[in-house]
């Protein structure tokens, strides 16, 4: 863990879901859960094992026709989300209905450091036909 | 109202009724309204009406148009007697009837739009067609003020 630095940068870019090179994937099927602990949960980010990471925000597209929606964000302690004590929700996000057409990105901001091996997942609401991809933005604390 | 059949984490098959891109119920293969349980994903995004969809109420038909009504305000109907009106206003003062059409004329309260008189009125129609009868105004007078 690195030392309190004040202020306190990223060092490394963090565009994966898995602190690797883990893409994120449009999202289809509902979790429509308050706990996070729903096989249709996904993982949007993880901060890194070693120093933990900071993560500024998560972009929402669509990848085609969608009726309106919405998801969930729940962080998670590094154990199995599975289990819901494991995980904290944390805030929710309308997204809108969508076509095939151009559409809006949706911009949902964290500006939060993670701890070590935390990670967020995040689930809809209302299962889609398009999909969403969900592409976080952060980065890595390194000592 | 258009329909997504999805399918629940526990198997079960859903519609999702849709209207404007916004899920308003779920309901369930017979038609039931119902509520997600757990999670879903999308079996059918275009899935064909299911045999209980009614055809979405058809819009509000628009209120029929109120007939045309003719009215106008004191001093417009006054202009349409013309010089008619001094002769009335001379015969009212030995003439009853005619001033009571004067006085009511008068006391005639306006509506919001600022008029006073419906030319349709029988009450109007019957009077100017009196004062013809009685040879205040000419004849002819009275079809052809109210059809000005």
């Amino acid at each position: 863990m690195p030392a309190n630095n004040s202020p306190i940068f990223s060092s490394r870019g963090s565009l994966s879901t898995n602190d690797g090179t883990g893409m994120a994937q449009a999202v289809l099927s509902a979790a429509n859960d308050y706990t996070g602990a729903g096989a249709n949960n996904f993982l949007v980010w993880t901060a890194t094992a070693a120093n933990g990471g900071f993560l500024q925000r998560v972009r929402m597209k669509s990848t085609g026709t969608n009726v309106a929606s919405a998801i969930r964000f729940f962080f998670n302690n590094g154990s199995t989300p599975g289990t819901g004590a494991n995980n904290e929700f944390y805030d929710e996000f309308s997204l809108p209905a969508t076509t095939t057409g151009v559409n809006s990105a949706i911009e949902c901001m964290f500006n939060l450091a993670l701890d070590p091996g935390f990670r967020l997942y995040a689930g809809l609401v209302t299962a889609v036909a398009g999909g969403w991809v969900c592409t976080p933005i952060g980065g890595k604390y390194t000592p | 109202m258009n329909y997504v059949l999805i399918e629940q984490d526990d198997g079960l098959q859903l519609y999702q009724c849709i209207r404007d891109g916004v899920v308003v119920c779920y309901k369930t293969a017979s038609g039931e309204l119902t509520e997600v349980v757990g999670g879903s994903r999308v079996v059918d995004a275009d899935a064909p009406p299911p045999k209980w969809d009614a055809p979405d109420p058809a819009p509000d038909p628009a209120p029929p148009a109120s007939p045309g009504v003719r009215r106008v305000s004191k001093l417009q109907f006054v202009a349409l007697l013309g010089g008619d009106f001094l002769k009335i206003l001379a015969v009212s003062k030995q003439n009853v009837q005619v001033e009571m059409f004067v006085r009511m004329l008068d006391w005639a309260t306006p509506e919001a739009d600022g008029t006073s008189v419906d030319l349709d009125d029988p009450r109007v129609v019957g009077a100017l067609e009196e004062l013809e009868a009685y040879g205040v105004i000419g004849m002819g007078r009275a079809r052809g003020i109210v059809d000005a």
